[in-house]
């Protein structure tokens, strides 16, 4: 008995029993572990599919941004960007100009350092192209982008996640599922598809760079559409069909509303606006428009054609291509008539009027626009549009005065600015984009109402009048900005 | 006095009496209550936690599908079905039959993808403790454990969304205050609708 209570085999037991309760205790712990961890990785790789979408967006920002600069710094745009693309993904006929209607542009973006989180990197794969699916019918081309956002994963390539989560946030552990390409670390990558759209010069009806003066008279602002037959009759304003997109702004501190019926918001950069208690929309105080350069086309004239029109005189509009024409100037008086003609058949024909001089019209002249007559006219002296003014039987988006940009000041404004007064006898249905001139409106002789939109370094309007938008002018005139239209997720 | 032997020793410290026993076998009963009661708790407290933890994926897994839906959405529109919200969103026509993307087209001054005016159509929707997502017709279940998931679509009918997706923890430390319970598992997202910013 004693020899048995004694026995080393028993007391050696007792180490047994303590490493098998270790045993089991590590195996619990490892259990746990496994849970443990699996949930970890599993919140930190949803953090990583969502900072995908972000890099993603970020790839669509980098690449308006470009596209943008193609109009307020083209010597700079596309630094860095190399023409083709990977061609799995966005295939390109074109890989030989500068210009993404001449073929993608791809970008792969700086790679971002993520702090913590085991220092992850994030970047996007963006390509820009210019597919001939995306060319409206007024010429103008759009632009897809199509941009990657890619995060690297924590956690190796082990699958971690729940079924129901797969499904969703799907990964690339070994292999680029768009391209069946192995890749060199486990990661999260987003495919966003974004199209842009140009964006017109008049995308408001009155815009004063400096301020909008309505002097105190009952005027009133409103819009309709002439593409949309519920937003205007036959094309033309319907008093019955009002629409409310009249909004006046200025990226200065001051609008004088004057007590006019405003069918829309009044918008000035952190400024105020007088007299409001006819504004039917928004007043606020966040506004500001980028304003673009108007420069003098480029252009050979046409064969005979006048180089100073001071009489009765016809020029002669195209259809296709426009008619250039390259004057020094226009002087009308008496019951002189310069117009603009079209074709016989009614179709649509353009042309191009560049006025190096000062445009004046008086007595019972007048500027006359065959129907169907697309015309841009683009001044660099002074325009002083009286007697019957210009005549244009067809929607403002027929007509449009574009004030060439001045000499500027070092510090980028104007030396001097131009003047462009309309005070013709007749309706003005066109649209004045000047934002180095002083643009007025004047009632008094120009009784009947204005279509259209008026962009100046100031808008003053005196006299009794109306002032009806054509909305149908955002999406013509040369191009001011680009903005996104489209924006789609691809989930595959 | 006879001095007792080794082996008389050895067994006298060998024994128990009786009130030794008793004693001994009262603390080992109360141990093992406690132990026992201990144990329950946990089981409880584990099995609270692991649902705990599972809603939270779920929630989170809707709030993911919803809120790339709603990025995406050309129109949204929320209504109720069976007691509960709907929401219903439609979406690009982006792919064709083969799945592949299809290359956009200028249509009445926006872009479309396919047929002209063409969408699809997906919902949101609990039903029978159910969480599904619809796609044209086409169910998916994203939870199935949400008897207690209360989707709140909030359409501000310009251009956010704000979705709430709440559940109810299956442990209760008051049954009379579960309120106060779902509002601390609510969780909640704004969405911009970025065919809508124009």
């Amino acid at each position: 008995m004693i020899a048995s209570f004694l026995n080393p085999k028993r007391m050696a037991s007792a180490l047994i029993t303590a490493l098998i309760c270790a045993a089991i205790i590590a195996a619990i712990s490892a259990a746990a572990l496994v849970i443990v961890q699996s949930k970890y990785l599993a919140v930190h790789r949803t953090a990583a599919w969502k900072e995908s979408l972000l890099a993603s967006e970020a790839g669509v920002e980098l690449a308006t941004n470009e596209i943008r600069k193609s109009l307020f710094d083209p010597a700079h745009a596309w630094e860095d960007w190399r023409l083709g693309a990977d061609a799995a993904l966005f295939p390109t006929s074109d890989e030989s100009a500068g210009s993404p209607s001449a073929g993608a542009h791809s970008l792969t973006s700086q790679v971002l350092l993520r702090e913590g989180e085991s220092g992850l990197r994030s970047w996007a794969n963006v390509t820009v192209d210019a597919p001939g699916c995306l060319v409206d019918r007024t010429g103008e081309q759009w632009f897809r982008i199509r941009s990657l956002g890619v995060t690297e994963l924590p956690g190796g390539g082990a699958v971690t996640a729940d079924p129901g989560d797969i499904a969703l946030r799907k990964f690339d552990l070994k292999i680029d599922r768009r391209t069946g390409q192995p890749v060199s670390a486990p990661r999260a990558a987003r495919l966003v598809e974004a199209i842009v759209k140009p964006v017109g010069a008049f995308r408001l009806p009155l815009l004063g760079i400096i301020s909008v003066d309505m002097t105190d008279h009952n005027i009133v602002v409103d819009s309709f559409d002439s593409r949309d037959s519920a937003k205007s009759t036959n094309g033309r304003y319907d008093p019955a069909k009002r629409q409310t997109n009249g909004d006046v702004a200025t990226n200065g501190p001051l609008i004088d509303a004057g007590n006019a019926q405003i069918y829309g918001d009044a918008l000035t950069n952190g400024g105020t606006v007088l007299d409001t208690d006819n504004v039917h929309g928004e007043i606020r105080n966040d506004f500001y428009q980028e304003v673009f350069t108007v420069t003098r086309p480029t252009v050979t004239p046409e064969p005979g054609s006048p180089f100073f029109v001071s009489g009765d005189a016809t020029l002669a509009a195209r259809a296709g291509d426009p008619a250039d024409y390259v004057l020094s100037g226009i002087a009308l008086a008496g019951d002189e008539v310069l117009r603009i003609e079209g074709a016989e058949d009614g179709s649509a024909t353009y042309a191009q009027i560049i006025v190096t001089g000062n445009m004046s019209l008086s007595g019972q002249s007048q500027i006359a626009l065959d129907p169907s007559v697309y015309v841009r006219f683009f001044i660099e002296g002074d325009a002083n549009i009286q007697g019957q003014g210009i005549l244009n039987p067809s929607s403002p988006v027929h007509l449009q005065i574009y004030g060439v940009d001045r000499p500027a000041n070092s510090d980028g404004t104007p030396a001097s600015t131009g003047s462009i007064k309309i005070a013709g006898s007749g309706e003005f249905s066109g649209a004045v984009y000047a934002p180095n001139y002083d643009v007025q409106l004047v009632g008094g002789g120009n009784t009947g109402a204005s279509y259209g939109a008026f962009v100046g370094s100031t808008v003053r309007i005196t006299g009794v009048q109306s002032i009806h938008y054509d909305e149908a002018l955002a999406d013509s005139g040369l191009i001011s900005d680009y903005k996104i239209v489209s924006w789609f997720e691809d989930e595959h | 006095m006879k001095t007792p032997t080794f082996l008389q020793r050895i067994c006298r410290l060998a024994g128990f009496s009786l009130p030794d026993v008793l004693v001994a076998t009262a603390v080992m009963a109360l141990m093992a209550a406690g132990m026992l009661t201990a144990v329950s708790a946990l089981q409880k407290s584990t099995t609270a936690s692991q649902h705990h933890a599972t809603s939270q994926v779920q929630q989170s897994r809707i709030l993911d599908y919803i809120a790339r839906d709603l990025r995406r959405a050309l129109t949204v529109v929320v209504d109720t079905t069976e007691g509960g919200e709907r929401l219903t969103v439609t979406i690009p026509d982006y792919y064709d039959a083969a799945g592949k993307p299809r290359d956009p087209a200028i249509v009445a001054g926006g872009i479309s993808y396919g047929a002209a005016g063409a969408s699809v159509e997906i919902s949101y929707y609990r039903r029978a403790g159910i969480f599904y997502r619809s796609v044209r017709g086409t169910e998916t279940l994203l939870a199935s454990d949400v008897a207690a998931f209360e989707p709140d679509f909030t359409d501000s009918g310009e251009q956010v969304v704000s979705v709430t997706v709440t559940f109810l923890p299956r442990y209760r430390f008051s049954v009379n205050d579960v309120s106060s319970l779902r509002i601390g598992t609510a969780a909640s997202a704004t969405t911009l609708l970025r065919n809508q910013r124009q």
